[in-house]
């Protein structure tokens, strides 16, 4: 179906005439026309030390990958791009154009030719091999390089590194975390917390003083760990009795970012960043899983500070406040009497059968349509900048949908095809206001078959954890809160 | 006169009944609950996976062992003894048709293998394996070779066979000159013929 809306497009640029003369005329070279494409859309990945297994930067790592590279831009596997169906134009969006497509498939259909090395433009500047155009401001390493073994899972691994500076409350604005060992890393989240004072960290390890002078674990359930100690006009605004709710919590806007497979760097607009402060811990929360041999690493994070002022906080929240399983009601405030009489309530969601984790029932063997259908009500004006849709391997496709006040619905963007190996963060070009009221719809389609090439288990229940075996279905959003107004900083100072 | 005698009584014979076919099964153990950390790790179940035929994939650049391009075929496994299998590969590629040999030897509680590999494209090579995996049924086969002359050059090759799921397996590839680098060839997939 790609390759053929693609041959159709190559077609219509000859009979149209639109292909540049400069191609019409020449066949296309490495040095001139192929090297800006590959600089253009694939060197972020397919650069030494990146995630794509092949560099293809240079002529002498392109060309043995000539036919790979035809093939892999006719059928739009690459770059990878997972939106489909939206009413959204996004910033970060890396389908080639028809005519890129052309003169790579051009440039291998005549022998992949290199050209004259006068017309090779600069490669990119990947500073310290860093995804921006820059060195981080601070880079700052897990406390520990950590061993993992082979054995049957790991559980989520907290360390800890206090904010490596002194000078004042820093705006964050870009981030990058990169595992030494991307074989081993499932994900990394990295946030910002805050220890109850008294806290000793050792090895990247909180510890407190007990009653009798003896130095214990820090029981992180009881320590606030999210909350933050932020200066007066940078607390999060709320009306008199309000309540931090899913929107404006601290919690909203403390994570940095996440790594998995496809993504691990986070920018935001100017003046859209997070607040981090001396007497802070940057929280590296790893989730290894074990090879079957024995493997190390010690993963990093790189952070660019604002140039700008900072205007509004970075928050992002998962649409998961109500759930329907394949149209039933299992979790949610409120399971109505509207839902129990129509029978959307499901009679299966028992304490016995549902998930500690996220209250939704496994997912039965050999299901291959298993939906799950979340909501999210919006209580107060915000604007979206970006959404991520994750899931595990049996992750078939995901939908997000708005309906706003007046009961309109509307499509924002699907992904037809999910993949787990290339988790896409789909950042908007153009941000998007989403009044109170208004209601997001998340859906996430589940195949548990044999069909599914990448399910391990498929005669088996899946449960909800973070084990990349087990499922997840997080519909994320990233946002800022309209009505959040930090003061510029001289009219701070007058106060 | 007996021969025809045989084939007249086979078409007579009635149809084999249909054997309902065992859906597939996943190599995770069958706990009922979520999994732990201290769960204890099945051993790789070799007969259990591989035996039996397969169907393959790739795409492959250029690289030291020649030319690249798609590649397809069939694989089938079978044993050959306790812990040894062998496995015969019929391909096609755009060098034309190719037939891989292959004896493997496989010991489960020691969690390593070694195969020896026989291609028609004028090369063998010995490898041996590390053997892992985790409770999710996420089993890998790291094979690293000794190094083999191939047109002049000293080449070493290693395999890594990732086992994804029953119906599907990938094995990424990577070739080195000499003491150089290791240059990453495109994975082939396998998908069970069923």
């Amino acid at each position: 179906m790609h390759v053929r809306s693609t041959v159709v497009g190559l077609v219509g640029v000859f009979i149209l005439g639109v292909s540049p003369a400069a191609l019409a005329r020449q066949t296309p070279t490495f040095t001139r026309d192929v090297a800006p494409i590959l600089y253009r859309n694939c060197s972020q990945c397919h650069r030494p030390n990146e995630v794509a297994p092949m560099p293809l930067m240079t002529y002498e790592q392109a060309r043995p990958w000539a036919r790979s590279i035809k093939s892999k831009v006719l059928k739009k596997e690459m770059p990878p791009w997972g939106v489909g169906a939206t009413s959204l134009t996004f910033s970060n969006d890396r389908q080639m154009s028809e005519m890129e497509i052309f003169t790579l498939v051009a440039w291998v259909d005549a022998g992949a030719p290199k050209g004259n090395d006068a017309d090779l433009p600069a490669p990119p500047s990947y500073p310290g091999g860093w995804k921006f155009n820059s060195e981080p401001d601070v880079v700052v390493k897990m406390p520990v390089e950590f061993t993992i073994e082979p054995r049957s899972e790991y559980p989520m691994l907290d360390f800890y590194v206090p904010i490596p500076w002194t000078d004042g409350m820093k705006l964050i604005q870009m981030s990058e975390a990169r595992p030494s060992n991307k074989a081993v890393v499932h994900h990394i989240t990295v946030s910002l917390v805050t220890f109850p004072p008294g806290t000793e960290v050792i090895d990247g390890q909180p510890f407190s003083t007990d009653a009798s002078g003896k130095r214990v674990p820090l029981d992180r359930r009881t320590a606030r760990i999210t909350e933050q100690k932020l200066p007066s006009e940078f607390q999060i605004p709320r009306e008199p009795g309000e309540k931090p709710d899913r929107l404006n919590s601290v919690g909203g806007f403390t994570t940095l970012l996440a790594y998995v497979a496809g993504r691990g760097f986070d920018d935001h607009p100017d003046g859209i960043g997070t607040p981090a402060l001396p007497g802070q811990y940057l929280n590296f929360n790893m989730h290894y899983t074990p090879t079957g041999r024995v493997e190390t690493d010690r993963s990093e994070l790189g952070l660019w500070f604002a140039k700008e002022p900072l205007k509004k906080f970075h928050f992002r929240t998962p649409i998961n406040e109500r759930q329907h399983v394949n149209g039933k009601l299992v979790r949610g405030a409120l399971p109505d009497a509207a839902d129990v009489e129509a029978g959307r309530v499901s009679q299966g969601a028992t304490a016995a059968t549902i998930s500690s984790f996220s209250g939704l029932p496994p997912i039965p063997p050999y299901a291959s349509d298993f939906t799950v259908t979340s909501e999210l009500a919006i209580t107060q004006d915000i604007t979206i900048n970006g959404f991520y849709p994750h899931m595990h391997v049996r992750g078939k496709s995901a939908e997000y949908k708005v309906v706003y006040p007046d009961g309109r619905e509307r499509l924002l963007f699907d992904v037809p095809t999910y993949r787990f190996d290339w988790q896409e963060r789909y950042v908007l070009a153009e941000a998007l206001r989403i009044p109170k009221g208004s209601l997001l719809k998340y859906k996430a389609v589940f195949d548990n078959s044999a069909n599914n090439p990448l399910n391990p288990n498929p005669d088996k229940e899946v449960y909800w954890s973070e084990q990349s075996w087990d499922e997840m279905s997080l519909g994320w959003i990233e946002y800022t809160l309209d009505k959040q107004r930090i003061p510029a900083r001289a009219e701070r100072r007058e106060r | 006169m007996t021969l025809v005698f045989f084939m007249l009584a086979a078409l007579l014979q009635p149809p084999p009944a249909q054997v309902p076919k065992e859906p597939p099964k996943g190599l995770m153990p069958n706990l009922g609950r979520p999994t732990k950390p201290d769960d204890v790790v099945p051993l790789l179940d070799f007969d259990k996976y591989f035996l039996g035929s397969w169907t393959f994939e790739g795409d492959a650049p250029d690289s030291a062992l020649g030319p690249g391009g798609v590649s397809k075929g069939a694989t089938v496994y079978r044993k050959i003894g306790d812990g040894f299998y062998a496995a015969v590969t019929d391909g096609k590629g755009e060098g034309g048709a190719f037939t891989i040999r292959e004896t493997i030897a496989y010991h489960q509680e020691q969690k390593v293998a070694f195969r020896h590999v026989i291609d028609s494209r004028g090369y063998a090579y010995t490898q041996t394996a590390d053997v892992g995996g985790n409770i999710g049924g996420d089993y890998r086969l790291f094979f690293k070779s000794a190094p083999f002359i191939l047109r002049g050059k000293l080449l070493k090759l290693n395999h890594t066979i990732y086992l994804a799921a029953p119906l599907t397996f990938r094995i990424d590839a990577e070739v080195a000159e000499g003491e150089g680098a290791f240059m990453h060839l495109s994975p082939w997939r396998y998908r069970r013929q069923q």
